[in-house]
């Protein structure tokens, strides 16, 4: 039993060990200055004051939106483009240099573009957050598309199955575990591009507030919201998981792959 | 697997060799060649097509009256133009050199550090138990959050953007080092000491070679994040490099010049990964799941 719990205590020994001599660090003089590293506490109360500031929910509201518009945005193009490409060959091979020279480049450069073409509100963000997270979703789904197995097409057929069946039944929750990959890996990607886009010139947002804060030395409201977009990322991750969850024990089932 | 075409698809059942996968022909996936694959041969052929049709598309586009604003969306001549000049002016070439070198440098840096960290994590049980909640935790933090700080800590010039570039590179190699050595077949290293190898002989010998693949992948994943870093550090705070000229051509509208910008960074992001490509390749005998052109 106590071999069990051994590393989790580790764990928390760790961080608390680490939160304590941060603490102290900063609050003694002379080691690090609290105006460019603030001490934990000053983190604690510096999200305590964005909330009370009403900042810190108008920063969300505003982000949550822009995310999710571009989220949908890429799962919806990512999902059709990608099986476009995974499908036929030709195609894939014909837009495969301009899509991986596309996800090479550091998508950040955009950002100033985006502005130029979409004006100053919440365009250029849910462009940058399209624009990072639709390539994960994009390979994978050609990926997965491209794997499909002539066996379990002919099996179906075999069974009777007409042309939609062989798509429900078939060919879909076959793709779906590539496609479950790729909207995962969206997901971080898309609050990356989230805060990079409000980061780089936006009226209001998270990312904004994080500039902001930066920019004025409130270093503690700036910490907190770091550790909130982390919260953020892996709170969204975790919901995704847990929809998908029952789909994807009878995705591999059926088709037998782990 | 091998390359099938409509054409050579043996058509009887007694044709076929017995067990073979032999991908379908449906809507969806016509012959099933994996969307990652890369293969020289026809395949450059309609690579070549598609990126020369895009262009034709996208200058016609531009050239039809009233149809796009040459404010957003210039021609790809003028971008061409643009990016003659830029590579022209010795001052913008001395822009691109420093953007260059200080991703480079931050790279080395990454790189070296980063397979060193992963090592000292997946092989040594006291740097698991007390790295592995930090390299998490700076895993999933959006580094991008981190650059103001960095600025500020750091100042405008080059350290704050080097730095930035080994932050954004680092955790991924740190990552894919540890999970590649901690996935280190069981039944080699348990031969090898059988045969009698003490621990480092183990390592050595059999875990070392065997993460070279995961090694190789999670360097290649900091080559782009590192483009990343270093472009996120010249937008934020610095006088010379890339991203300020993108920057400038941004408030002056120029178009042309800041997708010019634009195509460079992709070309330099693009050309990194392929020398990195030529200089693994050799291994790619040893370790056919050596993940190339991903």
């Amino acid at each position: 039993m106590w071999s069990r719990w051994l590393p989790r205590l580790a764990v928390v020994a760790n961080v608390a060990t680490f939160i304590a001599i941060w603490e102290y660090v900063t609050r003694v003089q002379g080691l690090i200055s609290p105006v460019f590293l603030p001490p934990p506490s000053r983190v604690l109360e510096g999200l305590l004051s964005l909330h009370a500031s009403g900042e810190l929910a108008a920063g969300l509201s505003y982000s949550a939106v822009n995310y999710v518009l571009g989220y949908v945005l890429a799962a919806v193009v990512g999902i059709s483009l990608g099986a476009v490409f995974g499908g036929s060959r030709r195609l894939g091979q014909a837009f495969r240099p301009i899509v991986w020279s596309l996800y090479a480049a550091p998508w950040v450069a955009f950002r100033p573009i985006a502005t130029i073409w979409f004006g100053f509100g919440r365009g250029p963000v849910i462009f940058i957050v399209f624009l990072a997270a639709v390539f994960p979703v994009l390979l994978n789904t050609a990926a997965g598309a491209g794997d499909m197995r002539l066996s379990q097409i002919r099996a179906g057929r075999v069974f009777g199955a007409n042309r939609v069946n062989l798509y429900t039944k078939i060919i879909i929750p076959s793709v779906f575990p590539y496609i479950l990959v790729g909207l995962e890996q969206a997901v971080v990607l898309g609050v990356i591009g989230l805060l990079v886009g409000e980061m780089l010139g936006s009226p209001a947002g998270i990312g904004m507030l994080i500039t902001l804060t930066s920019a004025t030395f409130r270093l503690g409201e700036t910490f907190a919201l770091i550790f909130l977009s982390v919260a953020f990322a892996i709170g969204l991750r975790s919901i995704l998981r847990a929809a998908a969850a029952p789909y994807t024990r009878w995705a591999s089932l059926s088709s037998g792959r782990a | 697997m091998t390359s099938t075409t409509p054409g050579n698809q043996p058509s009887t059942v007694a044709e076929r060799p017995f067990g073979q996968e032999i991908p379908h022909q449906t809507l969806l996936s016509r012959v099933g060649e994996r969307f990652s694959d890369f293969r020289p041969g026809s395949g450059a052929l309609f690579a070549s097509l598609g990126v020369l049709g895009f262009l034709a598309v996208w200058q016609l586009v531009t050239i039809v009256p009233g149809l796009t604003n040459p404010r957003f969306l210039p021609a790809p001549t003028a971008v061409f133009e643009a990016l003659w000049e830029v590579l022209r002016t010795p001052r913008s070439r001395e822009d691109v050199i420093a953007t260059a070198s200080a991703y480079a440098i931050g790279y080395f840096w990454a790189a070296g550090g980063g397979v060193l960290l992963g090592l000292v994590v997946g092989l040594t049980r006291v740097g698991r138990i007390v790295l592995w909640p930090y390299v998490w935790f700076g895993f999933s933090v959006p580094r991008v959050a981190l650059a103001p700080l960095i600025v500020i800590w750091l100042g405008l010039g080059q350290a704050s953007k080097v730095t930035l570039v080994i932050l954004m590179a680092i955790f991924p190699i740190i990552i894919n080092t540890s999970e590649g050595v901690r996935i280190a077949p069981v039944s080699l290293t348990r031969c090898a000491s059988v045969f009698g190898a003490s621990k480092l002989q183990v390592i050595r010998k059999v875990i070392l070679p065997s993460s070279i693949p995961m090694i190789a992948m999670g360097l290649r994943i900091g080559i782009v994040r590192g483009y990343v870093g270093i472009v996120l550090g010249e937008l934020l705070g610095s006088t010379r490099g890339l991203g300020v000229i993108l920057k400038r051509a941004t408030y002056e509208f120029d178009m042309p010049r800041a997708l010019a910008i634009i195509v460079i960074l992709v070309a330099m992001a693009n050309i990194s990964l392929f020398i990195f490509d030529l200089l693994t390749r050799p291994l790619r005998h040893q370790f056919p799941t050596l993940q190339q052109s991903l």
